[in-house]
């Protein structure tokens, strides 16, 4: 990912040599408060980039260090802002980390309100995908349709977590609290009237030629690539690699229920736009099956609040202070 | 995998100083620091092997040494290995795996700016996520995070 920019005086110069030397762009950083804040150091021969240097970290804070002095379970709002589309999963993610240390059972409820969850908010983070991105090809409709549905998804989280965004609703051994009375069918209406809305989707963009000839063979990623760059998610998917953690190393109650792990061999834009689509169609399948399953019982943390992980941690607080 | 186990060991012999198989398809490996790229190119080419995905790179700081540790995934075999290694905190040097992995740059990037690991070998070895002209690395576990050492440059803040 290197550009080596050498830059001799001009009077050693030929004119071929400047010529062959191409010329080099910078693109950004732009302002912190757009979503992720980019530098792209860019070559050019002509109108043609031969080169491309990212510059990343202009959004960096450190949150590793900051969660060093914390009990783990302080660290848990942290991970609410890795990712405004995904806290729950991050949520998960560090609450994971410290069952999985210190040993700790989850109830099963819990785990099925879990996984409930992160997939309506899977659901919410691919409709923002899909809406940005037909706004991005001109396809300024499918903005207001896919926002519509999202509203309703964070409409359901908001009721559960509090929140619209930083749900902070996983705890070490469990979530903190019930789902609301009457939220699975809430749930329920929201899966009926979301199938349908999908098919309108598929009427709106997958059917569109504009949108096609924009998309296909546009942007392929071959699957040699995708696996040499560790690519995750959507896109090794849409290139022809099975990887979905959920199917390879399954948590929570992921491996009682029954999806599909869309794969795509073509690795262009439509493929990950398909791939997209599809996940959001399992996603239903996985909801139904989880309100269907979900057994009666206690959901909250079972464990006790200052375990010996958290006193180990909240020792090494409290040493910190005194040595400084 | 259990063929395959048999080769590797065979191969490298005491260069593997610890194996751990916890399920018929997730290995954890720990290695000497001196075999690191070789058994990385093994583990890629072997087909028996065949683990063609990084998924993971990364170091902690134990207060004594750093380890390093690598996770690899088997597109082929949908098999996962854990490699870990060590390494010393006054020579914190290692071989990089980017000709190897081309996916490892950024993780080793990271690394050095956070550790202070050298990879030898990398292309373009310099800190990424923090300013260039930072001082130590935060990562380390004798850093003293005192805002003086570091202060940030730029534009400060108009009321």
């Amino acid at each position: 990912m290197s550009v080596p920019v050498s830059s001799p005086t001009p009077s050693t110069l030929s004119t071929v040599e400047i010529l062959s030397q191409g010329m080099v762009i910078n693109v950004g950083p732009q302002h912190p408060s757009t979503h992720g804040v980019l530098r792209l150091i860019l070559t050019l021969d002509g109108e043609q980039i031969v080169a491309c240097e990212p510059v990343i970290g202009y959004l960096h804070r450190g949150l590793e260090k900051m969660m060093e002095r914390r009990p783990y379970r302080h660290n848990i709002p942290f991970t609410d802002r890795l990712d405004y589309l995904a806290a729950l999963s991050n949520n998960l993610a560090i609450c994971q980390c410290t069952e999985r240390l210190g040993g700790v059972e989850v109830p099963e409820r819990a785990q099925y309100i879990r996984v409930l969850l992160m997939e309506l908010q899977r659901i919410a983070s691919h409709l923002v995908f899909l809406g940005t991105f037909g706004t991005d090809l001109g396809a300024t409709t499918m903005f207001l349709y896919a926002f519509r549905e999202r509203e309703m998804v964070l409409d359901l989280l908001e009721e559960c977590t509090g929140a619209r965004l930083t749900y902070n609703w996983v705890r070490v051994g469990g979530v903190p609290d019930d789902l609301p009375e009457g939220f699975g069918q809430k749930v329920q209406d929201f899966v009926k009237i979301f199938r349908q809305r999908i098919g309108e989707y598929d009427m709106l963009l997958t059917r569109n030629r504009i949108f096609r000839s924009r998309t296909q063979g546009i942007g392929v990623l071959p699957k040699e690539t995708a696996l040499a760059y560790g690519c995750s998610g959507p896109v090794a998917r849409a290139s022809g690699i099975a990887y979905d953690i959920r199917k390879v190393a399954p948590y929570e109650v992921y491996d009682r229920v029954e999806f599909d792990v869309p794969v795509l061999e073509s690795g262009d834009v439509w493929a990950r736009y398909l791939v997209r689509m599809e996940e959001l169609r399992q996603s239903l399948r996985i909801i139904e099956q989880v309100l269907q399953d979900m057994p009666e019982g206690p959901c909250r943390p079972n464990c006790p609040r200052y375990s010996s992980l958290q006193l180990v941690s909240l020792t090494r607080v409290w040493k910190a202070r005194v040595a400084s | 995998m259990n063929q395959a186990v048999e080769n590797l060991l065979q191969r490298f012999g005491e260069a593997i100083t610890e194996w751990t198989q916890f399920s018929p398809n997730e290995l954890r490996l720990t290695v000497a620091a001196s075999s690191w790229q070789e058994i990385a190119q093994y583990l890629r080419d072997e087909p028996l092997w065949r683990m063609d995905y990084p998924a993971d790179l990364t170091v902690w700081d134990t207060g004594n040494e750093f380890g390093v540790y690598l996770r690899l995934w088997s597109s082929v075999y949908n098999h996962n290995a854990i490699v870990l290694t060590s390494i010393s905190r006054e020579q914190p040097h290692i071989a990089s795996l980017t000709a190897i992995y081309p996916g490892v740059d950024w993780h080793e990037r990271e690394m050095y700016d956070m550790y202070g690991v050298i990879f030898e070998g990398h292309p373009n070895l310099k800190r990424i996520l923090l300013p260039d002209d930072w001082e130590g690395f935060p990562f380390r576990k004798d850093y003293v995070a005192e805002p003086s050492g570091n202060p940030l440059h730029g534009p400060q803040p108009v009321n």
